[in-house]
């Protein structure tokens, strides 16, 4: 899911999450990167086709119920950030990193096999985003402060803690 | 093993906190087809490029690049005209002709060093600092005609104000803004919009410091020829010796503004 602070506020966009739990017991760390497929969005009213890789690492507090294990995560995110400008004269394709935090809620369905389904809902907050430039224009502004995603998908129970993989998208 | 992994989190917090002050700028590109800012020093950037030329007459009157003035950066075009009393008039310009867009826009800042007596008396005595021009027949180098000029007249009260001077109907082009003023020592910014494509409406609007001044339909020659220029075209004037300086040229698929930037 991405966005921007001016023009269009939304474009959903989908890609593929992979995360680590490490270690056993309530509480352990995590680490995870997805990648997501170009998507259009504008800004200043200029076109952009945008693709995002974020990588984070954090901590994650799960909650046993019955039928149901519940977990939020708290961490920090770097996120690589590319974005083109196909209708412009000149296009000059420029990439950035963005740092901030990332939060996420998530439920996994146990189940007696070693894969079990999981859903998560999380958000990116970058407190300083990129801003985005064109000539003669100048500053088109800057890009989101916050990126919101969704995600299904399957977990696996390795010895060493837990590994999920999953398609990712935005609503 | 597993109690190590808790320093990452706490590693990238802490680069997370030291990175987030620093906001990239991220520059996608640019929708200038050609600018002149005259940072090297030099009158290259008009010289270079095909058609582009410096254009000076009678010989004592010349173009220069200075550092004595600047919109941006550190150097500008010193535009230095001495006009006759009689035809033909004094031109020192920097021009470019053929080889641009059917539609595009054409912009400069100017500073004006000095005021001159420029009555509203047409062709006897005028003074331009842009110009535009057409052919007649678009495919025959002869037909080069003087179309529309941005013109400097005296107000009633005195005061330096642009008209559009079009040739074709030898008469001042109605105004949006009836007299749009340009003082003596202060930069502004004009640009043009001319759309100029054959078999589509050709249409010509000018702005002042950003502000719409003129919008009108254009008739006369050939559509899909033009020539610009910028400078110090002038006859008759006192003193007989002014001095444009011209700054931040650019032809732009998009309006530049006085708030554009042509470069980072």
């Amino acid at each position: 899911m991405v966005g921007h602070d001016s023009g269009p506020a939304w474009s959903p966009a989908w890609g593929g999450m992979a995360r680590a739990a490490l270690g056993r017991g309530l509480l352990r760390s995590v680490l995870g990167v997805a990648i997501f497929l170009p998507t259009d969005t504008a800004l200043g009213g200029v076109r952009l086709r945008e693709w995002r890789l974020p990588v984070d690492a954090g901590v994650r507090v799960t909650v046993v119920q019955r039928s149901v294990v519940w977990y939020g995560e708290v961490g920090v995110v770097a996120a690589l950030l590319n974005e083109r400008a196909p209708d412009l004269l000149e296009s000059t394709p420029s990439t950035a990193l963005e740092v901030g935090g990332r939060v996420s809620l998530g439920m996994r369905w146990p189940s007696g096999a070693d894969l079990a389904p999981f859903l998560a809902l999380s958000v990116d907050i970058i407190p300083q985003p990129p801003s985005v430039g064109a000539l003669p224009i100048g500053v088109l502004g800057r890009t989101s402060h916050v990126w919101p995603g969704a995600c299904v998908g399957l977990s696996w129970g390795a010895p060493w803690g837990t590994l999920s993989g999953t398609p990712r998208g935005g609503p | 093993m597993i109690r190590c992994t808790w320093l990452v989190p706490i590693a990238l917090a802490v680069g997370a906190v030291a990175g987030a002050g620093c906001g990239q700028r991220m520059d996608v590109g640019s929708d200038l087809i050609w600018t002149a800012r005259f940072e090297s020093g030099a009158l290259d950037e008009w010289t270079r490029v095909a058609g582009g030329s410096v254009v000076t007459s009678p010989s004592s009157s010349e173009v220069v690049a200075s550092p004595e003035r600047a919109h941006g950066g550190a150097f500008s075009a010193k535009v230095t005209m001495m006009t006759p009393a009689s035809p033909p008039a004094a031109l020192s310009v920097l021009s470019r002709e053929g080889d641009l867009p059917d539609e595009a826009y054409y912009s400069a800042w100017f500073y004006l060093v000095q005021d001159a007596s420029v009555t509203d008396a047409r062709l006897l005595r005028y003074w331009a600092v842009m110009r535009f021009r057409g052919r007649s027949d678009v495919s025959n180098p002869d037909t080069v005609f003087d179309f529309l000029d941005v013109a400097l007249r005296k107000s009633p009260s005195g005061g330096l104000i642009v008209r559009l001077f079009a040739y074709d109907q030898f008469a001042d082009a109605p105004m949006v803004i009836p007299d749009p003023p340009v003082l003596v020592g202060r930069w502004f910014h004009v640009e043009a919009l001319y759309k100029n494509a054959p078999g589509a409406a050709r249409h010509f609007v000018l702005w002042l410091d950003g502000s719409l001044v003129v919008d009108i339909p254009v008739t006369a020659g050939d559509p899909g020829w033009v020539g610009w220029s910028v400078g110090n075209m002038g006859l008759d004037l006192v003193p007989t010796t002014v001095t444009v300086f011209v700054d931040d040229c650019a032809i732009s698929r998009v309006r530049v503004g006085p708030n554009g930037h042509l470069s980072w």
